[in-house]
């Protein structure tokens, strides 16, 4: 025994957890009385299967018999028997009707049939009872199985053999398995005899385990598709270097958490510092998770609309954080369901979402973004306008379509057109947000935190900003105006305020 | 200290008098006799129903094969009587209709005490546990 608690032992210290064993006894396991009390039952049942079993043969073999009759009766016209009369006396007489035979069917049902018409019944009906019979022995077969087993138990209880268990990971504990293998199958049918719950550490442990592989590949099927949709925007890769040198992290960690609002759980919010936690070799994003984070206090994390369009978007040069990302997350997903993995994903890839976001405004699609995005203009734009904000705007994303504005003098037109109209409504909405401030709670309404002189600000800027488009030609002057309106305008601004008044 | 372990000799005393109680009311564990009758009771009808719906069922399979002319005899304690076809089908069918509910109504019956059964005789055991459970901490102190 000592020498299997040191090899459960040493096995540990290359383990990452603990390992801690049991020894025990069998015959502490299983008293040696109940494993005899088992068996007897056992046996009795056996017993009573088999009684059965051969009721169901005699049947069988009556039936035949009877067949037989019924087939030779017709041979004559009459037959001379002797007919029983009471309990002890017969009397010669004749069978005349020998082609005609009530049949009982059963439940007091009697019907005239013919010799061939009984035979036939007859047959169907030891079918029937052959199918019975080889039911009953299969019964008895289990049943002899569990019997041996218990003969094998009490045995090795004469034996003095000893139990082993260890918790330890799947690796280890198919070593550990064999060793108290049998015993443990013992402990489950007999367990199972006495109608309680069979032993499931094993299976439960099989099974998480199985559970685990099988989000690892939904995820790993999800990056794919990420990957996938990342490579029909090959576009986007070159500007996005110049928004994550661009973008001022506070302000996008600001604006990002200004937007994520919307009734979370809080077990989101400790996933993603448990994520943090673990995320330590990547301070880049370290940084801007701890702003969000601190912006996050008392909100929680993103809508999982937001945690869709999210998803859709990675870009190339953040290929590598993203690999890294999804090798932590895979240990991480058996603490954190998949449903928590999006949002600690998005707050990782705040710029991601909102470049990704704002574009979801003008346009469906990510990948329509710079060829047409005035196609959806005429079309729903409320509905878009919708779910921008509902998404995350930000100004990088303003940036990006501003310099489009440079690239794509044809479409620029309706670029401005849609682009204005949301400013425009964005404006107004601000404003009145301003106005029912007082309304918003807490948990809801950034707006209720910040000064009002920053509202005016924010408003202030978007007037430019309107009028920026409108009226000047100067395309710097326009893109910056529209950019830092729309950082302030969008980082103060929170998403369910605008879905409200909208 | 004496007075904890007076304390503890109550509560033990307590307990037992409420298995002696439960014990009275019930039965013997794991027998509770009153409810373990009844289920038995139970199981036995529903064994009888199912083997007469299984009868019926074979019956009426027979009857289905039967063609038309086929004469039909019902036995009426000592007397074959002779029945219609159609008449023997609709009653056997009604039969098998009427059983089929009986069992499910039986089913729901025999659920309920089953469960009855099964959280006293957890009461039962949570009690001992407890029981020895005190018995232990006695001993320690």
């Amino acid at each position: 025994m000592e020498s299997r608690r040191v090899r459960g032992e040493s096995n540990t210290d290359g383990m990452a957890e603990r390992a801690r064993g049991t020894v025990t006894s069998l015959a502490s396991m299983f008293p040696a009385e109940e494993v005899r009390k088992a068996a007897e039952r056992v046996e009795e049942a056996i017993a009573e299967k088999r009684k059965e079993v051969e009721r169901f043969r005699e049947f069988i073999s009556d039936n035949s018999n009877l067949v037989n009759l019924v087939q030779k009766l017709p041979e004559e016209l009459h037959h001379d028997v002797m007919v029983p009369f009471g309990k002890a006396a017969f009397f010669p007489g004749r069978l005349i009707h020998t082609n005609e035979f009530m049949v009982l069917l059963g439940e007091g049902y009697f019907v005239e049939r013919t010799s061939k018409q009984t035979v036939e019944i007859l047959k169907r009906r030891g079918k029937y009872l052959e199918s019975n019979a080889n039911a009953a022995k299969a019964v008895v077969e289990d049943l002899k199985a569990e019997a041996s087993f218990f003969g094998s138990t009490a045995s090795e209880l004469a034996e003095d053999l000893v139990e082993i268990r260890e918790e330890l990971s799947d690796e280890e504990s198919d070593a550990s398995v064999p060793e108290s293998g049998p015993h443990e199958q013992g402990s489950n049918s007999y367990e199972g005899y006495k109608g309680k719950v069979p032993n499931q550490d094993e299976e439960y442990a099989r099974i998480m385990a199985r559970l685990d592989e099988l989000e690892k590949e939904e995820l790993a099927a999800e990056r794919a598709d990420d990957y996938d949709e990342e490579d029909t925007i090959p576009a986007d890769s070159d500007i996005f270097p110049e928004k994550s040198s661009f973008s001022d992290e506070k302000s996008t960690d600001s604006m990002y958490s200004g937007q994520n609002l919307a009734v979370q759980s809080k077990d989101r919010h400790a996933s993603t510092e448990e994520i943090l936690g673990k995320r330590q070799e990547d301070p880049h994003f370290l940084e801007q998770l701890n702003d969000s984070m601190e912006q996050l206090d008392g909100l929680k994390v993103q809508s999982p609309q937001k945690g869709d369009k999210s998803s859709m978007e990675i870009q190339k040069s953040k290929h590598d954080m993203n690999t890294s990302r999804i090798a932590e997350v895979d240990p991480v997903h058996s603490a954190v369901k998949e449903s928590r993995q999006v949002p600690p994903l998005q707050s990782s890839k705040p710029s991601h979402d909102s470049l990704k976001a704002f574009t979801g405004s003008i346009i469906e699609h990510p990948v329509n973004l710079p060829m047409k995005p005035g196609q959806q203009s005429g079309t729903s734009s409320q509905v878009e306008l919708l779910i921008s904000l509902s998404s995350l705007p930000s100004p990088s994303m303003l940036f990006f379509y501003a310099i489009d504005n440079h690239n794509d003098h044809v479409s620029s037109q309706r670029i401005r057109f849609t682009h204005l109209s949301n400013l425009f409504r964005l404006l107004v909405l601000n404003l009145l947000n301003l106005f029912r401030g007082s309304r918003c709670g807490k948990d809801s309404c950034l707006q209720a935190h910040l000064p009002a002189s920053r509202t005016l600000i924010w408003t202030l800027l978007s007037l430019m900003n309107i009028i920026a488009f409108k009226w000047l030609y100067y395309k710097y002057i326009k893109t910056f105006l529209s950019f830092s309106s729309s950082i302030l305008g969008f980082s103060f601004c929170p998403n369910s305020v605008y879905i409200a008044n909208l | 200290m004496a007075s904890s372990a007076a304390f503890r000799e109550l509560q033990r005393d307590l307990e037992s008098k409420a298995n002696e109680l439960s014990k009275l009311q019930k039965g013997n564990p794991p027998g509770d006799s009153l409810l373990h009758t009844m289920i038995a009771s139970h199981h036995q009808r529903r064994k009888t129903y199912t083997i007469q719906l299984g009868e019926n069922e074979l019956v009426q399979k027979e009857l289905d094969l039967l063609n038309e002319g086929a004469n039909v005899y019902k036995l009426i304690g000592p007397v074959l009587v002779k029945q219609d076809l159609a008449e023997a089908n609709a009653n056997v069918r009604k039969r098998i209709e009427y059983m089929t509910g009986e069992l499910k109504r039986l089913d729901a019956i025999l659920q309920d005490l089953e469960e009855k059964q099964n959280s006293k005789k957890e009461g039962i055991l949570k009690l001992q546990h407890r029981l020895q459970s005190l018995q232990a901490g006695k001993a320690k102190a």
